[in-house]
């Protein structure tokens, strides 16, 4: 196929819609009509053939009938002359019989020629003629002569014999020649049949060939492009043949398509953005204007009413400021370790001590909450390849967020397995409220929160979302309300990351 | 003798709770300060506050859910709404119903004042 080199390979729609119109238009209609009259020609042409075959065999039908006639009179005629020879009888109708033969010489003469030569037709005629005119000879004599007649007898017998073998061996060879000439048609005609169906079967394959390759390999390479598309190449389908036909106006309709799907995806991909960025704005306000107000008022407190503290309430007053600028300064660590680049040193690592010491670190909260843990971790499980810091602050924020989706207690499942990718595969599951699922898509958004002022940045889980990528794992969500909800990370086991 | 205006605190943030409260009571009005939205509207239930100034963002009901219910009642308690929470979202829904003003932090006390002064006087 007219495969197009990467070089040449057009990039903008406009590009490639100019590509596929500056091509020759060869319809798959045209196609199918050329393959259709293609096939009715060739059927036509065999047909022609065989009738001309048929027509050629119904001659020589008719001639090989004629010379049986001519040979079947001649026959009689040989009968009535040895009787007239051997009894004196049947002389006339011997005559009779020999005008018979040739009226039906003359009928069949043009092919009698064309069959036995001029040469040989001549003869033949002249000894009808001969062989008539002696026995008219012995007709005459017959009532007048006696012993004399005996003579003529005897002297024209071998004559009369001689002509009538010539003309019977002739009409006979005709006869012969003619009946191999038929057996010979009919074998032949056997053989072009074969010929015929081996030419056809050539020709439909061809045709077959010729319009798979313009139907079902573009339909392929349709298949093949969706696919390319349905996993985000929006780049246009390039053409890939020279010429034009139904397939390109389909093309340049899908290639208008894509462009749409990707104006429309580059889009939504910048709404969420914003509404993500909006949220951010919003969440990062607020942590800050919290502690900036609470410093404001502290702070005109003690302008306006300095001298009504005492050195006590003044240091008071100047450690809650202190306090909120540690909150203030604790929301910009945070949000700085979400958009943290810089690599925490990686070793490897045990997840079950990781799981057990992040346990341990929230045994108190734990045991407030009234929640029962189930650990279901397989000690002998691979190590991977981490930070120990980020991997424990993730399962920190994992295990909190489930602690606090069951403020009336519940049962906290952490199960930790090898995975059918052989993956570290850690989910830790609660029996807890759930979450909506309206929410489900933007939990891992920075300051997405639902939990009261105070008690969450909404940071938790979009650091711990950063935190698990850059290891190189996944970190999924299920919920359904009323159901808990599952939290799973899935961690390669021991493999250094590519960085 | 000059009626005092009595006023209501809400807000999760300690601080602001304390702080407002003792600046008002200075500037003689009788004042109840609550970090609980719960307990403020069960209070609310039981007394008539010339003044609301509510947060907008806690836990259980939050500053809408008392605006709300203040402007379900049949009274003209005003309320001030005070929020870090900078969105356009929640700033047009405390307009929409019919806050009397949306502050938002940090903010100064006198400009508080002047803001509670006009809305008391609104609720007489």
């Amino acid at each position: 196929m007219n495969q197009y080199s990467p070089t040449t390979k057009p990039y903008s729609t406009e590009d490639a819609d100019r590509a596929f119109k500056d091509r020759p238009l060869i319809s798959i209609r045209r196609r199918i009509i050329f393959s259709y009259l293609s096939l009715f020609l060739f059927v036509c042409l065999m047909g022609a053939i065989l009738f001309f075959f048929i027509s050629v065999f119904e001659e020589k039908q008719i001639f090989l009938e004629n010379t049986t006639n001519i040979s079947f009179e001649l026959q009689k005629a040989r009968r009535y002359e040895k009787n007239f020879f051997l009894h004196g009888t049947n002389l006339s109708d011997a005559l009779n019989q020999i005008s018979t033969v040739y009226s039906l010489v003359l009928v069949s003469k043009q092919e009698l020629v064309s069959f036995i030569g001029r040469d040989d037709f001549s003869i033949m005629l002249e000894s009808l003629e001969k062989y008539d005119e002696l026995l008219n000879q012995l007709l005459r004599s017959v009532p007048h002569t006696g012993g004399a007649y005996k003579d003529l007898m005897t002297r024209l017998e071998p004559q009369i014999r001689k002509y009538r073998i010539r003309i019977q061996s002739t009409v006979n060879a005709a006869i012969e020649k003619e009946r191999s000439g038929i057996h010979n048609l009919i074998s032949s005609t056997k053989i072009g049949i074969f010929v015929f169906l081996g030419f056809f079967l050539v020709l439909t394959t061809y045709l077959i060939n010729m319009l798979t390759q313009h139907i079902i390999m573009p339909i392929n390479r349709l298949i093949e492009d969706m696919r390319r598309i349905a996993e985000g190449d929006f780049s246009p389908i390039a053409p890939r043949k020279k010429y034009r036909d139904e397939f390109t106006i389909l093309v340049m309709a899908m290639n208008r398509m894509t462009e749409e799907i990707h104006v429309r995806q580059e889009q939504l991909v910048q709404t969420r953005k914003m509404a993500a960025i909006g949220n951010l704005t919003a969440g990062i306000a607020h942590e800050l204007n919290n502690p900036l107000n609470n410093i404001s008022l502290i702070t005109e407190s003690l302008l306006d009413d300095s001298e009504d503290y005492g050195r006590e309430e003044c240091d008071k007053m100047l450690n809650s400021i202190f306090e909120q600028v540690e909150r203030a300064s604790s929301t910009v660590k945070n949000l700085l370790d979400f958009t943290r680049k810089d690599q925490p040193s990686f070793s490897s690592l045990s997840i079950s001590e990781i799981i057990s010491s992040t346990l341990s670190l929230l045994g108190n909260e734990i045991e407030l909450n009234d929640i029962i843990v189930e650990l279901k971790v397989d000690k002998n499980l691979p190590p991977t390849y981490g930070n120990h810091r980020d991997l424990q602050q993730v399962f920190l924020n994992l295990i909190m967020n489930a602690i606090h989706a069951m403020p009336d207690g519940g049962t906290l499942i952490i199960k930790a397995e090898l995975d059918q990718n052989k993956s570290l595969k850690i989910n830790i599951v609660d029996s807890g409220t759930g979450i909506p699922a309206e929410n489900l898509h933007q939990i891992f958004e920075p300051f997405f929160t639902t939990k009261e002022v105070g008690k969450g940045t909404g940071l938790g889980l979009s650091v711990s979302y950063g935190i698990v990528k850059n290891h190189q794992g996944e970190i999924d969500v299920f919920s359904q309300i009323g159901n808990g909800t599952t939290f799973s990370v899935t961690l390669p086991t021991s493999i250094e990351p590519k960085h | 003798m000059k009626k005092q205006y009595e006023i209501m605190v809400l807000d999760d943030e300690e601080i602001v709770c304390e702080n407002l409260e003792k600046y008002f009571k200075k500037k003689d009005f009788i004042v109840e300060a609550f970090t609980e939205s719960q307990k403020a509207l069960d209070r609310l239930k039981e007394k008539k506050f010339d003044v609301v100034i509510t947060d907008l963002k806690m836990a259980g009901p939050d500053g809408i859910d008392v605006l709300v219910y203040l402007k379900s009642q049949d009274t003209d308690t005003q309320v001030i709404i005070i929020t870090g929470y900078a969105d356009m979202e929640s700033r047009l829904a405390a307009e929409y119903k019919n806050a009397f003003s949306y502050l938002l932090k940090p903010f100064k006390m006198d400009e508080l004042e002047r803001l509670v002064m006009k809305a008391a006087k609104k609720s007489r």
